[in-house]
This record gives structure tokens, C-alpha cells and sequence, in this order.
């Protein structure tokens, strides 16, 4: 009767059996396969999801949190893990006036974290960072906001990395 | 080295036997290798999110690591509760997102500040590396949504600690439920070989 090695369950014969060729396929095949799935696993610890992109850039109006909206402006998470997320604001044309400005990571539509600032009508760039655990299929949105006057013109640079890949 | 030994002479017509011997080595091997590939590709990570608010009084650069009722999101470290995961020792990305609301009159303009520290154990709880974000209160609703990270370098038994500090001398400020910390281990403090 055939035996097998504790964690593998690599086959071999057992002492006087008769030993025909499938017995050494059987054991070659069986670590082959164990090979190639270490293979995966190193090749996918290598080659961890990254993406960057910048959205199209919105026109938003004063006091209107609005989702951002046109190329880029979603990412579908490519396999269950813990991301590192990062959204930057990058500013085209100023509102008139603005009291503050505030940038929000979502994950399938629900706010995960931002950042807000308080920059008394003189712009600057800003961005949100934070990690997050996420599911293959769930979406990240950007969505952005300020206070007072006219509208703001502006994109989200920004990254997703994989940290922690979840099998 | 070599993972599998030659049959002896005396051994070649007992091929069972050098085949039982052939697949106990191999498994042997291979297990070592996926115990360091394990190692090496499951970064020691925790993440957890405050399930209650958290109130801060004004002007006191309050600690606020484990208030707030944290639940773990994911933990693939070994260690039950945050900052413990410093035991490892390393290189970490440690950083907090979170909204901080005034829980009454708002005083515009005034600083909200996070400070994200490591400090030694060993050493009575000596700083060790230090990183700040500082906001100052726009007064639109919905508060300040803040984030603040850092990658630190610490030895084994260190502890982080995130403290906020407010000047919203009108009312407390509330760190809304929901805010989200987390620790993961980039590697060890010196690399011999980089890959």
C-alpha cells in the first residue's frame, strides 16, 4: 500500500511492493506541482497590484461634495488584500474665493478617510493617505469639496499599492 | 547545499526505500523555502478602525492609540493588540486617518495637530522618531478630515503611540468613530542582500 509524506502527501511505494514506472511520475509529478505553486506565490509576492493614475478633470461648484466623475476616476480592486491608497488634489483653476478644501477616498461608495485644508484663497495641492483592507471587485472613488465662491477645476493624482496580498 | 542525498551502493535495489528517502527530502527542502517565502511575502500588518468617538479636551496633546473601542480590520501579525507589533523590530509604515469635529462651538482657525511617535520600552518610553500633521479649523461643517504617516525605524520592544492635540478652547473635539490606524512591517533594520 502506497504511503505519504506528512505535509505534502508526496507518494512513494512502500517496501516490497512492486514498483512500476508510475510510482517515480507519480512522485515527480507530485513536486512539480508543489513547485509550481510556490512559483505563483513567489511570482505574485513580486509582482504585488500597483496603479497610478490622474482623473479627468471635474468642475466642481461651492459647497457641493461632489464625486468625481470621467476617466480614472474609479479603480476596481484586482484581488482580496490590504491597500495603501493615496489621493492627491491637483488644482487647474482656482475658485474665486475658498475658505476650504477637502479631498475623500471611497471604497463602493462609502467614505474610508481624507483631508481637509484651511487655505484662506491661497491654493495649494494637499492629499489624503491611508490603508485600508479591500475585497477583488470593490470600487475606489475619489470624491472632493470646498467653500466659497465660483468653481474649482481640479484632478486626484493618485495610487493604489498592494500591501498584504489575503488568500 | 543539496536538498537530496545519492542512494548508497548497498541501498540501489531497494527502490521503495530510495523513493520514500527521495520524497521525505524533497518535502523537507521545499517546506523550508515556503516557510522563508511565507515570511518574506506576508508583511507582519495590522489595521483597525475605532468603533466610538473619541472626546479630546482642549490644548492637552491627549493620547489616543487605543481609545475609541478599536476593532480589527485585518491582523496577519501574531500579536493580539496594536503597538505590540513593534516587538518585531523593523523598518514600519504607521499612520491614522481620522475627522475631527468640534462637539460644540467651533473657534475658527485654530490648530488641530496629530503626532504619530515611536518610543523604546527599554529605554522608560523614550521617543525614538517623531512625525506631526497639523491642520488649522476651516469651521465648514463636517469637521477636519486629517491623515498622517510615517515609515519609522525602530529596534525590538518599541511601542507607537498617536496623540492629537486641539486649540478649540469653545468645546471639546470629538475624533468621529471610524478612524482607522494601522502598522505594516516594510523589513528588517539592516538588509544584507537586496533582491
Amino acid at each position: 500500500m502506497p504511503q505519504s509524506t506528512p505535509i505534502y502527501s508526496f507518494p512513494y511505494p512502500c517496501e516490497g511492493e512492486d514498483i512500476t514506472v508510475t510510482a517515480f511520475a507519480n512522485l515527480a509529478n507530485a513536486i512539480d506541482s508543489k513547485l509550481a505553486e510556490l512559483n505563483t506565490d513567489s511570482y505574485e509576492a513580486r509582482n504585488r497590484y500597483n496603479f497610478a493614475a490622474e482623473t479627468a478633470q471635474n468642475v466642481l461648484a461651492a459647497g457641493v461634495d461632489t464625486v468625481l466623475a470621467g476617466a480614472n476616476s474609479t479603480y476596481t480592486i484586482p484581488a482580496d488584500g490590504v491597500y495603501f491608497i493615496k489621493a492627491k488634489c491637483f488644482n487647474y483653476v482656482d475658485p474665486a474665493t475658498f475658505t476650504s478644501l477637502r479631498v475623500r477616498v471611497r471604497k463602493n461608495a462609502v467614505v474610508q478617510f481624507g483631508a481637509r485644508q484651511n487655505p484662506e484663497s491661497q491654493m495649494l495641492d494637499f492629499l489624503a493617505a491611508g490603508m485600508i483592507p479591500a475585497a477583488a471587485g470593490d470600487t475606489i472613488s475619489f470624491q472632493a469639496l470646498f467653500t466659497g465662491t465660483g468653481s474649482w477645476t481640479m484632478s486626484v493624482i493618485w495610487y493604489v499599492a498592494m500591501f498584504v496580498r489575503i488568500q | 547545499m543539496a536538498c537530496l542525498t545519492c542512494p548508497s551502493e548497498a541501498s540501489l535495489g531497494d527502490v521503495a526505500l530510495i523513493l520514500q528517502k527521495t520524497a521525505l527530502e524533497a518535502e523537507a527542502c521545499i517546506y523550508e523555502q515556503e516557510i522563508a517565502l511565507q515570511t518574506a511575502i506576508n508583511r507582519p500588518t495590522l489595521v483597525w478602525q475605532t468603533a466610538s468617538s473619541i472626546s479630546v479636551i482642549p490644548n492637552s496633546d491627549e493620547q489616543i492609540t487605543l481609545q475609541g473601542n478599536p476593532t480589527i480590520l485585518f491582523n496577519n501579525t501574531g500579536f493580539g493588540s496594536p503597538p505590540s507589533v513593534f516587538a518585531l523590530g523593523g523598518i514600519f509604515l504607521y499612520g491614522i486617518t481620522l475627522n475631527a469635529v468640534a462637539s460644540g462651538t467651533v473657534n475658527d482657525n485654530t490648530i488641530r495637530r496629530i503626532t504619530l511617535q515611536t518610543v523604546d520600552n527599554l529605554f522608560n518610553g523614550s521617543p525614538i522618531d517623531t512625525v506631526y500633521y497639523t491642520v488649522f479649523e476651516t469651521s465648514a461643517a463636517g469637521g477636519m478630515d486629517m491623515t498622517c504617516w510615517g515609515l519609522f525605524s525602530v529596534p525590538v520592544n518599541s511601542s507607537a503611540i498617536i496623540r492629537f492635540v486641539h486649540a478649540n478652547t469653545s468645546s471639546n473635539i470629538n475624533i468621529s468613530a471610524g478612524a482607522i490606524q494601522y502598522i505594516t512591517r516594510i523589513g528588517d533594520n539592516s538588509t544584507v542582500r537586496a533582491v
